[in-house]
C-alpha cells in the first residue's frame, strides 16, 4: 500500500454497519481466504462481493484478490498512526 | 508520542498485510527450466542404474536418493512457475497470451507425472512445456529468445533469453 502506507505503520479501523455501507475509494481491512488479512482499497460493490486494489503498481492484482464477501471485511481504516505523526486516512481521489 | 506508545504494545495488535508475498519485481523463467532439466536429469540417471553393477544395497540407496531429488526437483519446477504465474502474468500480460493459464497448468501437469513414475518422456514433456512457458514469460517481457541446448547432460534444447 506504498506510499500511503509504509510497513509497520499502525491503524485505527471502524468495523461497517452493513455492505451499503461499504465506500469504494477507503481502505480495509479483510480476512481473505488464501491471502490471509490483507489492507487495500476499496474498488467497488458488486453483487458477488468487494474487489479490492492496492495503491502500489506491484501490489497483489485485483483479479488475484477476487471478490470478497462482505463477512470477510473487518473494518474500514480511519486513522494512521506512523512515524511521521497522525493522520485521517482519505478516499482515493 | 503515539507512534511510540503504541510500538510498546505492538505484540498485542493484529498486522494485516498489503502484499501476500514481497514484491521484488525479479522474475526469471531461466529457473523453471533448470528445475526441470534437473529433473530429467535425476530420470536419467535412475534409468541408468541397473547397469552400473551396484550391490543391492548400494543400488537401494542410490535409487532411493535420486528418486528423493527428482521429486524435489519436479516440486521445485511447480513452485517456480507458480510464482511467475501468480505474481508477475497479470493485467496486459494476460491479454496477450491467454493461453499463459494453460501453459502453467502443463507444467504443473508434467511434473506431477515425473514425481509419479519414471518415465523418460514425462521428463521431456516437462522440459518442453517449461520452453513454452518460457517463450511466452520472455515475450511479456519485451525480450526475444532463442534455443540453446544446455552443455550438460541431459542435452536437450532450451528456449533462453537473447539478451
Amino acid at each position: 500500500m506504498s506510499p500511503t502506507l509504509e510497513n509497520g505503520d499502525y491503524i485505527l479501523i471502524k468495523k461497517p454497519r452493513s455492505q451499503q455501507k461499504l465506500r469504494p475509494g477507503f481502505i480495509y481491512v479483510l480476512n481473505h481466504e488464501r491471502l490471509g488479512r490483507l489492507i487495500k482499497r476499496l474498488d467497488r460493490v458488486e453483487p458477488e462481493g468487494a474487489w479490492f486494489s492496492g495503491d502500489n503498481p506491484r501490489s497483489t492484482p485485483s483479479d488475484r484478490i477476487g471478490a470478497v464477501p462482505p463477512k470477510a471485511i473487518k473494518g474500514q481504516a480511519v486513522l494512521i498512526i506512523s512515524p511521521k505523526g497522525v493522520r485521517r486516512l482519505k478516499p482515493r481521489d | 508520542m503515539l507512534y511510540n506508545l503504541i510500538s510498546k504494545f505492538d505484540d498485542k495488535i493484529a498486522g494485516a498485510s498489503a502484499h501476500c508475498d514481497i514484491p521484488c519485481g525479479i522474475y526469471d523463467a531461466r529457473i523453471v527450466n533448470y528445475y526441470a532439466v534437473s529433473t530429467l536429469r535425476q530420470m536419467d540417471i535412475l534409468l541408468g542404474l541397473k547397469d552400473k553393477g551396484l550391490s543391492d544395497t548400494a543400488f537401494a540407496m542410490q535409487a532411493a536418493r535420486n528418486t528423493a531429488k527428482k521429486e524435489e526437483m519436479a516440486e521445485n519446477t511447480k513452485h517456480q512457475t507458480r510464482i511467475i504465474w501468480g505474481d508477475f502474468m497479470k493485467g496486459d500480460h494476460l491479454k496477450k497470451h491467454p493461453n499463459a493459464h494453460e501453459l502453467a497448468h502443463n507444467i504443473m501437469l508434467a511434473a506431477s507425472a515425473c514425481k509419479q513414475d519414471l518415465h523418460r518422456e514425462d521428463g521431456l514433456k516437462l522440459v518442453e512445456a517449461c520452453n513454452k512457458f518460457a517463450e511466452v514469460f520472455w515475450d511479456m517481457k519485451g525480450v526475444k529468445t532463442k534455443k540453446v541446448v544446455c552443455p550438460y547432460e541431459p542435452k536437450v534444447e532450451l528456449v533462453e533469453p537473447d539478451l
